[in-house]
């Protein structure tokens, strides 16, 4: 029974790390919201905790606590004791169940899209909602990437393929909102000797996690084990898209979660760079790319970086003769999944991106990477520049398009 | 003119003073260090419920018991009615429940038998090993707000109390004591007190003072060490239900737990020293009643000095000693008039004491007024208006602890937390704000760091001064109740103060915490020699 307040040595590691702390004295930060509170809380002494839920959720603080501790769970505990005792408000509701929308949504992509883009419904939306006008709404795309899988025959029908399997979890943004990405990531794979399946799935849970609705979380993740067990007992690889994802599956369904059968499927998931990556270091990525002489800021998601596995988007884009592309390390985008929409923690969000805004403008670049698709929509939103998964530019360099 | 000089601020001194000024009668106190510097603030906190004692030593008990349920209703502030637990483990005597069972009736302490499984759910934290569990009315106390308490209530009615004030001699006329020596620590100047009446009220110190008078009062000073945990392990007092010995109680106090004692006769009250034999001694024990007590972190360890009173024919074993008191008269026993010594006792029965002091200092100076300490409350609660202010500053939440900390002088602090900058947070650990750590300043000649930390708890948690400390300094440098060329000194002070816990108790996650702390004030601010 040791305390993980019990851990903390004060050192302000996190304080100086976290990209809120930095920018907004209404949020008490990573070390007293965190391991500060839990002692006094523990004591039955009356907290504080106002300000808390400006958290963004990167887990910077995580990745530097020389402790071991990750203040990111204990500042985020009073908002799932919250929603325990009270279930999620509408707006978080909403902003959680990014595959129930995505379901109508892209059955009628025209009407959702042109409304969400009207000036009069983000108004109402404020209004009722608090979900700032200011922020675009990620469009909706014409049919799900799921649909395009189910209609296109496998290259590798009739004999096995070369490199044998591997699992694609694509997430809710690549099935309704992003289906290119998901398109490409099939095609690379593919072009590399790889037969992909696609399992059902359902929304990995970061969103809900997010919003503090863990028990609904914890039975999408038990799906979602339970339809990726056979292949991870297999040794067949699982490959994500969303860094988001990722960093669920691989952690937290077994840390905060505790699903049966996680930690069987965790060793298997990979990022899809990462993965590539692996496949270079072992001679086995093709390299038949065609020169392509462009600048390519890279902008490597929070939660990408708390997986630990360096930056391997970076090392496989160079690998494309005439590509200059380096890690900006701007810090947090400021966007963290569903919180940037909100109402009162927009400007927060904005001064959270500042940096990052001003390493894309300086690098003078035509546009962005980001294996994360809201750090993509923040970094266009706070630049007007595009912002393009890595998958697209080695996509583009295979002559795929 | 005062009447009486009463020696020593600790628990006993200070409810002398309060129970001299509500009988009308003029007094000072005078204290060599700070209010509770001596065992007073060196001790449990426990308030007893007398279980402790109801098999050996009855009588104690009983007083326990008694002004167990007294302190409960006058001083509210100062208790933390947590309530306690007697457990029993499978390798203790189970012969001597039965025995502590029936000695609590005739002692009047209230117990009561709880299923160990509805335990388990209270406290998860108890060893496998429990047994059987009995519930009694233990509290926690906080020594430093009891004195303060009373000493407030006292000064209401006129009493006065001098800090940093040593008895060095007793002014004499004869055989009889007029007054006191003093020596200003602060200052080195001496000055004189007359006085009709001297109470020595010097806690484990008492025989020092009594020599001054030619007196030689058999006392024995039993060290106790302490752990300080870093956090609250229990919800409830945990005692070990066998005969008193080292390492069985757990007091929670606060945001900590406190885990002793051990008790090693030691040759002079001042030696404070804490022997790693029996901090290991402590863990190992402790960790039999609670297991993780055993890695738990430790913020420090301190050592306290009992003032036990030695009869004839006792033994050498300080824990078969009585822990009850005796007011010496010493005109009756040593032809010495004009002073009165209490010795013994414990923190729990010092309003007793107190009271039968003053019974017979009063009688000597024919006052009739009879003893009124045990019915009105030492302080009356705080003002509606004054806490609504306080909570509009600082949020609900926040303004409880400042509410726990201050029961008197709110007012002023209100209006100190208005100030600009009034409610930043100087010591996070323990949520001390700016405006709190000016108010304290402010009512304290040459306030140290550590007067301040006693009446906020500065410095008192996780980081145990290594943020806050120079925080505080530049704070008070800033706002003129501190030279600015001496800040460097009252941090290194404060550091040096909190050092001495923290080395005892080095080992786990503490050690780090250290090493961190030594790094910053040896490496950037250039000082301290552990
Ligand atoms: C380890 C330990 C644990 C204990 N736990 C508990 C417990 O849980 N519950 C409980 O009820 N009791 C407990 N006790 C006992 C209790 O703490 C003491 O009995 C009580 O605090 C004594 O109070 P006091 O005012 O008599 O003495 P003190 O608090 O020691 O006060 C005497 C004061 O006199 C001052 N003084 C001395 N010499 C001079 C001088 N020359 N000039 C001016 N001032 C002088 C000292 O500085 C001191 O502040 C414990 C004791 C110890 C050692
Ligand atoms: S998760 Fe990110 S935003 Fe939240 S406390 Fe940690 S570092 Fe700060
Ligand atoms: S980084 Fe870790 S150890 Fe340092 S203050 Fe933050 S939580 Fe505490």
């Amino acid at each position: 029974m040791i305390n993980q307040y019990d851990a903390c040595l004060k050192c302000n590691l996190c304080e100086l790390h976290c990209p809120v702390f930095r920018v907004t004295p209404a949020f008490p930060g990573p070390k007293n919201g965190g391991p500060g509170i839990e002692r006094l809380r523990a004591a039955g002494k009356a907290v504080d905790e106002t300000g808390l839920d400006l958290c963004l959720g990167c887990r910077t603080c995580e990745v530097v606590c020389p402790s071991g501790l990750s203040p990111a769970k204990l500042v985020h505990q009073p908002k799932i004791d919250k929603v325990r005792l009270r279930g999620l408000p509408a707006r978080e509701w909403l902003l959680a169940h990014t595959n129930l929308l995505g379901e109508v949504a892209v059955r009628l992509p025209g009407v959702t899209n042109g409304s969400l883009g009207l000036k009069p419904v983000r108004i109402m939306m404020e209004k009722a909602l608090r979900i700032d006008r200011r922020r675009p709404m990620p469009r909706y795309a014409r049919g799900t990437f799921r649909s395009w899988f189910a209609r296109r025959p496998s290259p590798w029908r009739e004999r096995p393929a070369p490199n044998g399997q591997v699992v694609y979890f694509h997430g809710c943004s690549t099935n309704y909102m992003l289906p290119e990405v998901g398109r490409q990531t099939v095609a690379v794979l593919e072009h590399n000797g790889f037969e992909v399946i696609l399992p059902p799935q359902r929304c990995c849970g970061l969103p809900l996690m997010g919003n503090g609705e863990i028990d609904e979380a914890r039975r999408w993740a038990a799906y979602n084990v339970a339809q990726l067990r056979p292949y991870a007992e297999k040794g067949i690889p699982i490959i994500f898209t969303s860094t988001s994802c990722s960093l669920t599956v691989k952690q937290e369904y077994a840390h905060l979660l505790g699903v049966d059968g996680a930690e069987a499927v965790s060793p298997l998931c990979y990022d899809l760079f990462e993965f590539l990556a692996q496949l270079h270091d072992d001679g086995r990525l093709r390299l038949d790319f065609r020169p392509s002489p462009q600048v390519l800021p890279y902008h490597q998601p929070c939660h990408q970086r708390v997986q630990g596995i360096g930056t391997p988007a970076v090392r496989l884009l160079r690998l494309i003769p005439g590509v200059e592309s380096w890690n900006m390390d701007a810090g947090c985008c400021g966007a963290s999944g569903t919180h940037g929409f909100k109402r009162e923690k927009y400007d927060i969000s904005m001064a959270v991106g500042e940096p990052l805004r001003a390493a894309l403008v300086a690098s003078g670049a035509a546009r962005g990477v980001s294996d994360c698709e809201a750090c993509r929509w923040q970094m266009e939103h706070l630049t007007g520049m595009p912002a393009v998964h890595p998958i697209t530019v080695l996509w583009e360099a295979y002559g795929l398009g | 003119m005062q009447r009486v000089v009463v020696i020593g601020g600790g628990a006993t001194g200070s409810g002398i003073l309060r129970d001299l000024t509500m009988r009308g009668i003029p007094a000072v106190l005078v204290e060599q260090g700070d209010l509770v510097h001596g065992t007073s603030s060196r001790y449990h906190g426990l308030l007893h419920s007398g279980g402790r004692y109801a098999v050996k030593d009855p009588e104690s008990a009983r007083e326990c018991a008694t002004e167990n349920a007294i302190l409960r209703r006058i001083a509210p502030f100062a208790v933390e009615p947590c309530g306690g637990i007697f457990l029993q483990l499978a390798q203790d005597d189970p012969g001597y429940a039965d025995r502590w069972v029936t000695a609590c009736q005739k002692a009047g302490v209230p117990t009561e038998r709880i299923d160990i499984e509805q335990l388990r759910r209270e406290e998860p934290g108890i060893s496998p090993d429990a047994v059987a569990a009995y519930r009694v009315p233990d509290a926690s106390v906080d020594g430093f707000r009891l004195i303060a308490g009373n000493v407030a209530a006292a000064e209401a009615l006129g009493g006065r109390t001098l800090t940093y004030r040593r008895v060095t001699g007793l002014l004499k006329d004869g055989p009889r004591v007029t007054g006191v020596q003093l020596i200003n620590e602060r200052t080195g100047e001496e000055e004189t007190m007359e006085a009709d009446l001297v109470i020595n009220a010097a806690g484990a110190w008492t025989g020092q003072i009594a020599a001054m008078a030619g007196i030689h009062l058999d006392l024995v000073a039993d060290r106790g060490v302490l752990l300080v945990y870093h956090g609250r392990l229990t919800s409830q007092v945990i005692n070990r239900l066998r005969p008193p010995g080292n390492g069985d109680i757990f007091v929670p106090a606060g945001t900590v737990t406190l885990l002793g004692t051990t008790a090693t006769p030691v040759a002079s009250p001042d030696n404070l020293e804490i022997p790693a034999a029996e901090v290991a001694a402590l863990l190992r024990q402790g960790a039999d009643l609670l297991p993780a007590a055993a890695t738990a972190r430790v913020l420090r360890a301190f050592a306290g000095v009992r003032p036990l009173f030695k009869a004839k024919g006792d033994g050498a074993n300080t824990r078969d000693l009585p822990r009850t008191y005796q007011i010496v008269d010493h005109s009756a026993e040593h032809g010495v008039a004009g002073l009165i010594s209490i010795v013994g006792g414990k923190l729990t029965t010092y309003r007793e004491m107190a009271e039968k002091a003053v019974d017979v200092a009063a009688a000597h100076l024919g006052v009739t007024a009879p003893c009124r300490t045990a019915l009105e409350p030492i302080l009356p609660p705080p003002d509606v208006d004054v806490v609504r202010r306080v909570q509009v500053q600082v949020g609900a939440a926040q303004a409880t602890y400042l509410l726990d900390r201050h029961p008197a002088g709110l007012a002023d602090l209100a209006k100190e937390l208005e100030a600009p900058l009034g409610t930043e947070v100087i010591c996070e650990c323990e949520q001390v704000t700016r405006g709190e750590l000016l108010v304290v300043a402010r009512s304290l000649p040459q306030p140290s760091l550590s007067d301040i930390r006693r009446r906020t708890r500065l410095g008192m948690g996780t980081c145990q001064g290594a943020y806050c400390g120079y925080r505080a300094a530049f704070t008070l440098a800033e706002a003129g109740l501190a030279e600015p060329a001496a800040a460097p000194a009252l941090m290194l002070d404060l550091q040096e103060e909190r050092w001495r816990g923290v080395s005892a108790a080095l080992p786990g996650p503490e050690l780090r915490g250290a090493e961190l702390t030594y790094a910053l004030y040896a490496g950037l601010f250039g000082g301290m020699k552990p």
